[in-house]
Parts: structure tokens; sequence; C-alpha cells
């Protein structure tokens, strides 16, 4: 909450220098927008629990409001903020977007301030459920970030020439705060998160391509003391790999094709890292939509392919019993990291009942890797099948 | 009640009976407030009107969703339904990107926005008339 306070004044001090260099008659002017869903879903399993949907029907998991503020202080430069409220437990609500934006040409723009990366094609707009045709975008690929939010800088160039067009976004910054790993909240410090992103149109098509890259710092709490007997050993880099201070990195393909009739969406990622708590993910999908205007209907298969890097276990074993306790404790602390291992074909409509408001509905047939985690929550871990069937109802409102 | 239902019916059965074949026969302008004449490519107008750049200093207005010359615009030039360009747009506004381009409920609101304002760019049916000052960037004859 600190370093948000502190972005809020950076953000008046900067706006109030700027704007002191220009002169202009545009009046300041305010603009509010916001947008909110009501997803309900129903798994049909009583062992699994996948995005929080079980055999109840839930309305929890995914419903939220934003509110959404622009308020122009010269005809180049605004401040924007945006706050959500989220229902579920695992998301945490709160201000989104708070930063400064600046726009010199038509070309050329500029933010400052806290915002959140666009790792895949929807990752910026996860919580606009109107913007795009599925009710849960593919998990695989959209599950996978460790974080979403930086404070920092971001670029945008946008070009036009005969036939193509395109844009490149540079970013650069920071964040603190909390990460979900391996399904836990840990408190984090981003030294510094950096990216690109690029996206080229040419006539239906749209090739899209991203590399981003982030130093994680993350200490887990409860191996700190299992840590400190590793270095009272001095197994200093056996100790090392029980906490997080690596870089991680994100690429990212994208194709997408729109016609009137039908249109094609598909992106593939692959996700690396120096940690052996870090995943190694490999996953993709591809959408395929029918426009059938006010209703959209489409087809999904996504997959991913998750794994671990082997640590390193400097802890010789088969010298003397406790040695042996504590390689054999270290190895098990990594044989149980979960595998998101996951296959799913979603089929879904969409019906743009207003020009601001659709309905959705879904079903997702989801097969994971059996005996692994495969993003679902295991209730008896003694039965090894991840196999389910995941129905949600959505509606979709932008203001 | 029956005549209630049955009157709108027959409304919309009208509309389409007099607006499809004027709207396969009209062709598609693009038009701006512009002192030297440019000539757009397709793929330019889509930029364009998607809140892409341009080499020239134009800026974009729109029709309102309703109107039938936005909805020969989406398929001729944008190629997309009007569900999706709106959710490209809901994309776009949340993101911070871009905004979409300001909108008007017919298209004389549209001309005479043009002759005020110096680059705006509209596109309108060639049945509109064009007022002095208007110049045509690019016409769609599909």
């Amino acid at each position: 909450m600190k370093s948000l306070k502190k972005i809020k004044v950076s953000l008046v001090i900067v706006a109030l220098i700027i704007t002191s260099g220009f002169s202009t008659a545009a009046e300041p002017k305010i603009e509010f927008s916001g947008f909110a869903r009501a997803v309900v879903g129903h798994l049909n399993d009583d062992n699994l629990v996948f995005l929080g949907y079980d055999e109840g029907y839930s309305f929890s998991e995914q419903s939220l409001f934003a509110f959404r503020a622009d308020a122009s202080i010269t005809d180049k430069i605004s401040v924007i903020g945006q706050a959500l409220v989220h229902s579920s437990d695992v998301r945490e609500s709160g201000i989104q977007w708070l930063y400064l934006d600046y726009r010199p040409t038509q070309d050329w723009s500029f933010k400052l301030g806290r915002q959140r990366i666009p790792f895949f094609t929807y990752s910026d707009v996860i919580d606009v459920g109107f913007a795009y045709p599925w009710i849960t975008p593919p998990i695989q690929v959209y599950a996978n970030y460790l974080f979403s939010e930086f404070d920092g800088a971001m670029g945008r160039y946008d070009f036009s020439t005969k036939s193509v067009s395109g844009s490149l976004e540079a970013y650069v910054g920071q964040y603190k705060g909390p990460i979900v790993q391996s399904g836990q909240r840990l408190d984090a410090d981003i030294e510094y998160v950096a990216g690109l992103y690029s996206k080229l149109n040419y006539k239906n098509f749209t090739f899209s391509a991203a590399y981003h890259e982030g130093k994680v710092k993350v200490d887990i709490p409860e191996f700190k003391e299992f840590q400190d007997l590793l270095r009272m050993f001095n197994f200093i880099t056996t100790a090392n790999e029980l906490g997080i201070n690596n870089r991680a990195r994100f690429i990212k393909l994208g194709v997408s094709y729109n016609s009137f009739d039908y249109f094609i969406e598909s992106e593939f990622s692959k996700i690396t890292s120096g940690s052996a708590f870090i995943p190694k993910v490999n996953a993709g999908y591809l959408t395929l939509g029918y426009n059938l205007y006010p209703f959209t209907l489409h087809a999904t298969i996504a997959h991913s392919d998750a794994g671990y890097s082997e640590p390193v276990n400097e802890v010789p074993l088969g010298l003397n019993p406790i040695l042996d306790q504590v390689h054999l404790g270290f190895e098990a602390i990594f044989m149980s990291l979960p595998i998101d291992s996951l296959t799913s074909l979603t089929i879904g409509s969409r019906y743009d009942w207003k020009q601001n408001i659709a309905f959705k509905a879904e079903v997702s047939f989801l097969k994971g890797e059996n005996n692994k985690r495969a993003f679902f929550t295991v209730g008896d871990p003694t039965i090894e099948e991840r196999e389910a069937v995941l129905f949600q109802l959505a509606a979709e409102w932008v203001f | 009640m029956k005549s209630l239902i049955r009157q709108p019916i027959n409304k919309l059965l009208l509309f389409y009976m007099l607006t499809l074949p004027a709207l396969a026969n009209a062709s598609l302008l693009v038009v701006a407030n512009v002192d030297k004449p440019i000539s757009l490519s397709k793929s330019e107008v889509k930029a364009i009107f998607m809140g892409g750049a341009t080499s020239y200093d134009l800026n974009a207005v729109a029709l309102t969703a309703e109107n039938k010359t936005r909805a020969m615009f989406n398929a001729r030039i944008i190629g997309m339904t009007e569900s999706r360009i709106q959710s490209y747009w809901a994309q776009m506004r949340f993101s911070g990107r871009q905004k979409p381009p300001r909108e008007f409920d017919n298209e004389e609101q549209l001309i005479n926005y043009l002759v005020k304002h110096k680059g705006a760019v509209a596109y309108v049916s060639s049945d509109v008339e064009l007022k002095a000052g208007i110049v045509i960037l690019y016409r769609s004859e599909d």
C-alpha cells in the first residue's frame, strides 16, 4: 500500500511538472467507465475443484466489478486509475492501474505508474470478460504468469504502411507484493521486469510476438529452518534452492485471423527460469469461432506441458543416517511440487444482447495428467484420475 | 396484443426490403477535411478506424453501431461483426491503448463535424452530399 501511495504522489507531481511546460486551450475533463461480470460455474466431479468450482454452483469465483477514471489534463496528458472489486478470496481487490498517460504524437504513447503486464493477448484485460469470446480464457496459457502488475514505464509505437500496420510496446519496472506460486500466496520482490510486445496486421491476419523477463525474489517461510540447517552444514547452493532468487523468462507467439464470418485465434507460450520452484511450461491454444451476429460460436483446444528443473542436492547419500534424512527431505520437497499439465476442449457461445452487454455459455472438457495437479485442487489424493467437465454461464457488461 | 407484436416485425421487414438493395449498390467513401489530396489503401483505412497510426495527421470519427453505413463499413473494410468490434474496443479501452472514435448518429452530423474540424476523417455512403472542403480519400465499390 505504501508503494501505491508513493506512485499517487509521484504521478501528481509528474503531471504538474509536465503540464506546467505546456500551454493548452483544452479544458480538463474526467471520463468514467468500467466493467462487470457475473459468472456461475459447476464441476461434475466430487473429488476435484477447478478454479474454485466444485459440485455446487458458485457465483463467487470470477464475478467482479471495476471502475475506471480517465482525467485529461491537456489534450496529450491524462491520469488514469482503475479499481477492481473481486468476489474470489484468491484474487485481491484494489487498484490495478494508476498511471500517467502521455501521447506526444499519434504514433507514440507513454505510460508511467502502475500497470498490468501484457504477457499474452488478453493478460492485461483478463478481468474484462466482454473483451474475449470465452468465459475463462485457456487456463494453460493464462494462469501461468507469476505476477500481473508492475510499477514502471511503458512506451508504445504504432505504425502503418499501405499494406501492413502494427505496434511495438516496451516496458520496464518493478513490483513488490503478493504472487501466487504453486497455489500459495507469497510475498515477492520483483527486482525488475521488462518486456517487448509486437503486433503486425496484414490483411485479415494479426501476428504477435512477445518476450518478457523478470528477476523474482521470494522467501518461502516454511523452508526457513531447513535452509538454516543446510547452511549450517555448508550446503549453501542447496540451501539457496529453497528460495526463489532467479530470472524467469516468458516467450509468446500468436496468430489470429478475423473475417466477417469466422475467426481463428492462437497463442503459444514458453516459460523458463533458473529456479527449481518455478515450473517450466510449454502451453498453447487454438480457437475457431463462427460469427452469426449477434451470436458467436467457438471451440478451443488447449494444452500445457509443465515440469521442473532438477535442484542441486549437495547433501551426500549413504555417509550417515542424519545426512541421508536431510538429502531425502530435500528431494521430497521438490517431488511434491504441483505439475499443471492439462489438455482441454472448450465449446462455447456468446450472445451480444446490447452493444455493451453479452451473455455467454461454455462447457470445458478437462483432462489432466493422472496423479498430477493439472490445475485441480484434489480432495482424495489416492484417486488418480484428473478428468472433469466444467459448465459456466456468464453475463458481461462494459460501460 | 397480437397486433402489437406484428407491428415491429412488419417494420423490420420493410426496413430490410427498402435498405438492402440500396446498401448493395451504394459505394462507401472515406472522406476528410484535408488541404492536400491523399490516397489511402484499404489497410490504412482499417488502421485509422481501429485506433492505429497513420503517416497523415488524421483523426477518425464514426457512426453509431445501429447505423447501416457502419454495418457496411464493418463488413467491407474492417471484416468483423459489430460484436467482435465492440470486444476489440473493450480490450483497447481497458488496457489503456486506444479509445474508439467519437460517434455520431447520422452522416449529416458527421459531415458537419468534418467541415468544422481540420484533419477529421469519416466513412459515409456515396449517397451523402459532400460539402466544400471535404475530400475523398478512399472509395469501396464492393
